[in-house]
Order: C-alpha cells, then structure tokens, then sequence
C-alpha cells in the first residue's frame, strides 16, 4: 500500500490515473468510480452480490483478489490465514489498481447449526440459541445466514461450556431476519454461521475493574462477557449499567439482579431516560452518568456496546472521563444497509 | 541519540497519545478538525504524529504532510493550539524541558506544509 494510503490520504485523494484502475471479476471488466467500493461497483453494474452491514463488520461481502494488490483497510477483521489467501471485504475496498477478483465458495466460511429455543425475552426481543460446539469467546459476534440469500449479524450472549450459542433478536419491522424468526425458525431447523468475529470479550486481569455499558440489544454481549468474567472467578469491581428511553426497553431484569445477588463485586444500573423519579430504574442520563457516578475510569476495562450513534458518544464520553483508548472495547449495532 | 529514544521510544509515545488526544478533542479551536473521524483510526494517526515529533521512526514526506492538511485552510492559531497541546503533554508526563524544546523544534520544522505555504 501506498505511503500516502497508510495515513488516510488515500481517502481523500483521487489517484491520479483513475481512468486506469480497472475491476475485473468473472470475465468481465467493471470501471469503478472514484472512491467507490468494489461491492458498490459491482452493485451499480446489477450484479446481486452478497452484503450487509456495508461497514466492514460482517463479513458477509468477503471475496478475493487473484491478480492485483488490495489496500489493508479492506482486510481489517479477516484471519491472518484469510489475508495470506487475499480474502478482503468488498465493501471496504477501495481499488488502487487493477484488480481481479473472485466469489469465494463462502460456504467454506460457515457451519451448519440447529435452531435449539425460540422465545421472547421481552415484546421486541427475541432469544435464538443454535447448538454448537464451535470456538468462540463470549461477546464476539457470527453473522447468521436463514438462507443463501441473506446474512446478519448478532452477538454472542452465551459462554462456549453452556453448549450453545444465545442471540437475542430485536424484532424490526420489515427485517428479513426477524420475518424469518417470526415465521419459518423453529426447533431442529438449520442456519449456517460465519464467524466467530470480534475483539470485544473478556481479557482483563482478574482484579482489574469492569464497566459495562448498554442499550437495547448491545445487553447481549454484555451478559456474555459477564458470564464469562464471573466463570473466571474475576475479582474485581464489575459495573454494568443499561440504558433504555423507558422501563419497556428492559429485559433479562431477573436473570441479571440474581446475579447480582450471587456476586459481591457486581453492580447493576438501569437507567431510563423518562420515568418516575423514585421507582424501579434511575432516571438519568447514560454519558453524565458514566462520567460522574461510577468512580475512576482510567485503569477500567470499558465495553461498550449498542447502536452506533450510543458507541460512538459512549467511547468519547469514557475516553474524556479518563479511560485509556487501549482499555475501550466496543461493538456497534449497524440496522442491515439493505 | 534521538530525542524519542531518550524519552522512552514507543512507550512515552503510548503514554503520550492519549493525554494529547484528550487536550485536542477538549481544545475549541482545533477539535472540529479532529471531531468527524473515527475515534480508533485517529487515535492511530496521533500516534504516528507523536512518533514523528519525538523524532522517532516514520514515513511522512513534506508531501505528505502538506497534501494531508491542504484542504482544511489551517492558520498559525490552528497549529500553535496544536503546539499547546502537545507541550501541556509534555509537561504533564514530566518530560525535561531541553527534550520539550526539541521535540517543538521538530514540530515547528512541519509547520509550512502543514499550513500549506
């Protein structure tokens, strides 16, 4: 990659011989438009190529060069292994230079899991759990695919020596994915899982402190990590604080105030933005709250995870409070770009 | 031996970077240019500017630098704010002030292609 391209200037620039760089893929030659991606080349041309996120996380759109060189951003995420094959993210490849490019047989990717328990943990969340026995940290998250077609991801909410690996599905108008949980998964119906995928699990010293932060589905992960803290016996502070706008956007109550009763060194916060002041759950303000009523940040292990406008905020806000950038572990929640 | 060196080669730079970070995002009069970018990769291109004005290994060309900063119309306020920051860094981590001298030195050796004259 280019010296300019290692600090971003590539980004910005236009190469100067755009008209050069050309995309080949299955015998054709495709001429991609300055600054876009060979996912959305392929794309404009009415090719159905597989995608998702559209922002470097799932996975679903990888593919590989056969001839040309990819820059390094449109590898982030992949194995060590995978990168060496010249597997790179689609969406994120931005081509320098000519390129020819091929479909992986993604199948290669995936393995085939059964659907174990279907049922709701609140009006708009679901929990999935697939048997399986495969590698995983508790925390990472899979992209699941009901059918060739499409492919979506989750976290992982359960640890690996439970047997089997726990989603919990929001429920979204229109989503193909929950249409199909809704109306076709049932018990002993199968989905093929890429992954595991993700940095963001427990690998903290044992006496370090914890703080959690969440909204909506980003609890999944959380519980994950948390079971997965507490099974290595950690010792130290862990805090977990969930927010919601009101109470309804709250689930996993009991399982988590058990737990909370179980270990002396948890703490369990939900906030809700609007409520009555001396009920159940604090009403405040999830980043004052993180930055002036959990104690020091700097030193804590931080994991953050949600919708990405709450990770983003929530990142800035921890990191201005103290925390160290290195010490900040996040994943967003992005809706499909479909 | 370089200044960089002396100071502790990459962990001043480590203990450095989020210091700087902070004052930057926290400075009104340069944190929009720092504000719009993803946390991580910033974060990355902090280090790497860091390592540069310590005087430490690198691979910015004046190119570089200057076609990095064009578009963005920066004045002398822009980059002594920057410079502020960078020397309340210093200071905070205890640094003697012979090395602070010379690591501004090496920033100050940037500042035309930075501000693009």
């Amino acid at each position: 990659m280019s010296i300019l391209g290692r600090f971003g200037i590539g980004e910005q620039g236009v190469a100067k011989d755009q008209d050069a760089v050309k995309l080949k893929f299955r015998g054709k030659e495709y001429s991609p438009e300055p600054g876009e991606s060979v996912l959305d080349t392929l794309l404009r041309s009415g090719l159905d190529m597989p995608h998702s996120c559209k922002a470097g996380l799932c996975q679903a759109c990888v593919m590989k060069t056969e001839e040309g060189i990819v820059p390094d951003k449109s590898q982030n995420g992949l194995s060590a292994a995978q990168q060496s094959m010249g597997y790179f993210l689609a969406c994120q490849c931005v081509p320098e230079q000519t390129i020819s490019v091929a479909s992986i047989d993604q199948t290669n990717l995936r393995v085939a899991l059964k659907v174990k328990t279907i049922e709701p943990l609140s009006e708009s969340v679901t929990r999935l759990c697939l048997e399986g026995s495969t590698a995983f940290r508790a925390g990472q998250y899979v992209t699941l695919w009901p059918t060739e077609a499409y492919g979506r991801s989750y976290s992982i909410a359960s640890t690996p020596d439970e047997g089997v690996l726990e989603f919990h599905v929001k429920n979204i108008e229109g989503g193909r994915f929950s249409a199909w949980l809704r109306d076709e998964a049932k018990v002993g119906v199968t989905v093929e899982m890429q992954g595991p995928m993700g940095l963001c699990f427990y690998n903290a010293e044992a006496d370090a402190k914890l703080v959690m932060t969440c909204i909506g589905t980003g609890l999944a992960p959380m519980i994950g990590i948390l079971k997965d803290a507490l099974a290595e016996g950690h010792s130290g502070d862990i805090r977990l604080v969930v927010g919601a706008k009101t109470e309804e956007g709250f689930y996993e109550e009991s399982f988590l105030r058990e737990l909370e009763q179980l270990h002396e060194n948890l703490s369990v916060d939900f906030l809700v933005q609007e409520g009555d002041v001396g009920g159940l759950y604090q009403v405040a303000d999830i980043y004052e709250y993180a930055t002036n009523e959990i104690g020091e940040l700097k030193g804590s292990q931080i994991y953050i995870c949600g919708a990405e406008s709450f990770v983003k905020k929530m990142k800035r806000t921890v990191f201005m409070a103290g925390a160290n950038m290195q010490d900040i572990h996040s994943d967003s929640f992005l809706a499909s770009a479909d | 031996m370089s200044v960089y060196e002396k100071i502790g080669g990459e962990a001043a730079v480590n203990a450095a970077v989020d210091i700087f970070y902070r004052k930057v995002l926290a400075d009104e009069r340069i944190n929009e240019f720092f504000d719009t970018v993803d946390m991580e990769a910033q974060h990355a291109k902090q280090k790497a500017f860091l390592t540069m004005a310590f005087g430490g290994p690198n691979n910015y060309t004046g190119k570089d630098m200057r076609e990095a900063h064009k578009h963005m119309n920066l004045n002398e306020g822009h980059f002594n704010a920057v410079a502020e920051c960078l020397v309340g860094t210093l200071q905070e981590l205890s640094v003697p002030q012979e090395y602070i001298d010379e690591i501004v030195g090496i920033a100050l050796s940037v500042k035309d292609d930075v501000l693009n004259k």
